[in-house]
């Protein structure tokens, strides 16, 4: 049964994956190739924090590749809805931002504040509404490598450049998936 | 006297069995798992082990008249397994053996001593720690260790005689007494395919009065080094193939009679076992055939039926997790 749901989710994840990229200007919001999402601008709430932590205007566009997320955002994070479709996005700039929590109705930080440095390893947890949740099957760069365990956590190993952090759930028909991005040396 | 007895029972080959990592996804990607090495897996928290290994061991035999020589032993072992917790497994494992003489002057079959096994599980990540559950792919390349101690209850027979009326230890199903067994085992993935484990162990005989004499088994040391090679992964059917390669060395002490150390006991061997385990989803088999490569026994033209004196040994096991 297990593994049944675990290969439903993965066709979801899959099916409707988004990603934020970092771009020139900003960020950029874009679906895998075989998505049929829309990705309306108007489907989606954003949250920019600087280094420090505090709130910044972000300017939103939508553009052939996807959406445009402009500004200096030490933190960007974007929740996105689309029929029975829900993701949570959060790239951290800032590593200490990592241990941010900024609310998302399904989260991933790290537990410690560290330095993400490749081939080091980190603990992350997830939380869902504000409560850990364990047994969640999560993927590092669209390879899934575990479930949560207690206490929502799971311990990764930080991967050289682009680290993405995907998390995801059904409830009841709706498929949920969050994601952590950032970047290691 | 000849002696075999250490085959039929040694708890320290009974951890290379499962090689089912987890349940869920890191099953079918987590480290493999040798046949006689003992692997640093450890049973998931709540989760049962069932188990069962054949060895079946013919032997090399010198002289063309049915004369006693040792033909054929086989040996199986049924096991239940239990994560205690993701650091620590119980396992109680009970043998049936089966001995054959070229001459049937000395069969026996029948369950042997049954023994129970502690497994405590650790691991190296930025220093050592237990293991924890759900371990994910990232921390299951980590360094694996385990400590593990076993102790046989002398419930089998341990004084079965053959038609001349006399006891020959070595043919009965039991020890008489107990049997400690010590060891460590350690795994570490080098790649996302290739595993390797080794391990060490010591096991203790203690000498046992059969009425007219005493007899005491000489100790025995293993150290085996095994790698296991992911051949082949086929996801949407949770199906998984390893190629196994093993060295395995036995160094058995001579054993004793009346406190008197015997001849024709005793010595020193290295096996080579090559064969392949394939996993479906938490089932788990394997098949692998092991050989004498290199011995050095205390008297050899006298040991025909001891170790290191196998034409070859097959070994098929059969495991499931739930």
């Amino acid at each position: 049964m297990i593994l049944l749901i675990l290969a439903a989710a993965l066709k979801l994840l899959f099916a409707h994956e988004l990603t934020l990229v970092k771009t020139g200007e900003g960020f950029l919001l874009t679906a895998g190739h075989e998505s049929t999402l829309q990705l309306d601008p108007s489907s989606l709430k954003t949250l920019c924090l600087d280094s420090e932590g505090e709130k910044k205007r972000v300017i939103v566009e939508k553009v052939k590749e996807g959406i445009l997320f402009k500004g200096r955002c030490g933190l960007l994070a974007v929740v996105y809805s689309e029929g029975k479709y829900r993701a949570f996005l959060k790239y951290v700039v800032n590593p200490s931002l990592l241990t941010k929590r900024v609310g998302l109705g399904f989260e991933i930080l790290a537990k410690e504040k560290k330095t993400p440095e490749a081939g080091k390893k980190i603990t992350f947890f997830v939380l869902y509404r504000g409560a850990s949740l364990r047994g969640v099957p999560v993927a590092v760069n669209h390879r899934v490598v575990g479930r949560t365990r207690l206490g929502g956590e799971i311990r990764l190993r930080v991967r050289k450049g682009r680290n993405e952090i995907t998390a995801f759930l059904l409830r009841g028909d709706t498929s949920l998936e969050t994601t952590l991005l950032f970047d290691a040396r | 006297m000849k002696k075999f007895l250490p085959l039929l029972a040694t708890p320290s080959l009974l951890f290379a069995h499962h090689g089912v990592a987890s349940l869920g996804v890191a099953g079918l990607e987590g480290p493999g798992a040798p046949l006689e090495t003992s692997t640093s897996a450890t049973i998931p928290e709540g989760s049962f082990l069932f188990y069962l290994k054949l060895d079946h061991s013919p032997f090399k035999k010198y002289t063309p008249q049915r004369d006693d020589e040792t033909d054929l032993y086989q040996f199986w072992i049924f096991g239940l397994g239990y994560g205690v917790k993701s650091w620590l497994s119980l396992y109680l494992f009970v043998p049936y053996n089966y001995k054959k003489k070229e001459d049937n002057s000395y069969n026996v079959a029948g369950f042997g001593d049954p023994f129970v096994t502690a497994v405590l599980g650790f691991k190296y990540d930025e220093g050592f720690k237990l293991v924890p559950p759900d371990e994910s792919l990232d921390e299951l390349m980590d360094w694996h260790f385990t400590l593990f101690g076993s102790v046989s209850l002398p419930t089998a027979e341990d004084r079965i005689r053959n038609s001349a009326g006399e006891i020959d230890p070595a043919m009965s199903l039991g020890y008489g007494k107990p049997t400690v067994t010590v060891g460590l085992s350690a795994t570490k993935m080098l790649t996302e395919k290739l595993t390797l484990t080794a391990d060490a162990s010591y096991m203790k005989f203690f000498e046992n009065d059969y009425g007219d004499f005493k007899y005491k088994f000489g100790d025995e040391v293993r150290m085996n080094v095994a790698v296991a090679y992911r051949l082949l992964t086929v996801p949407s059917r949770k199906l998984r193939l390893d190629g196994i390669l093993e060295m395995n060395f036995l160094n058995l002490n001579r054993d004793e009679e009346n406190g008197v150390k015997l001849e024709a006991s005793g010595g020193k061997i290295l096996y080579t076992t090559f064969g392949g385990r394939l996993y479906y989803k938490t089932v788990s088999a394997s098949l692998g055939l092991k050989l004498p490569t290199w011995k050095d026994l205390n008297e050899e033209g006298l040991q025909q039926g001891s170790e290191g004196k196998e034409r070859y040994r097959l070994i098929f096991t059969f495991s499931v997790l739930f």
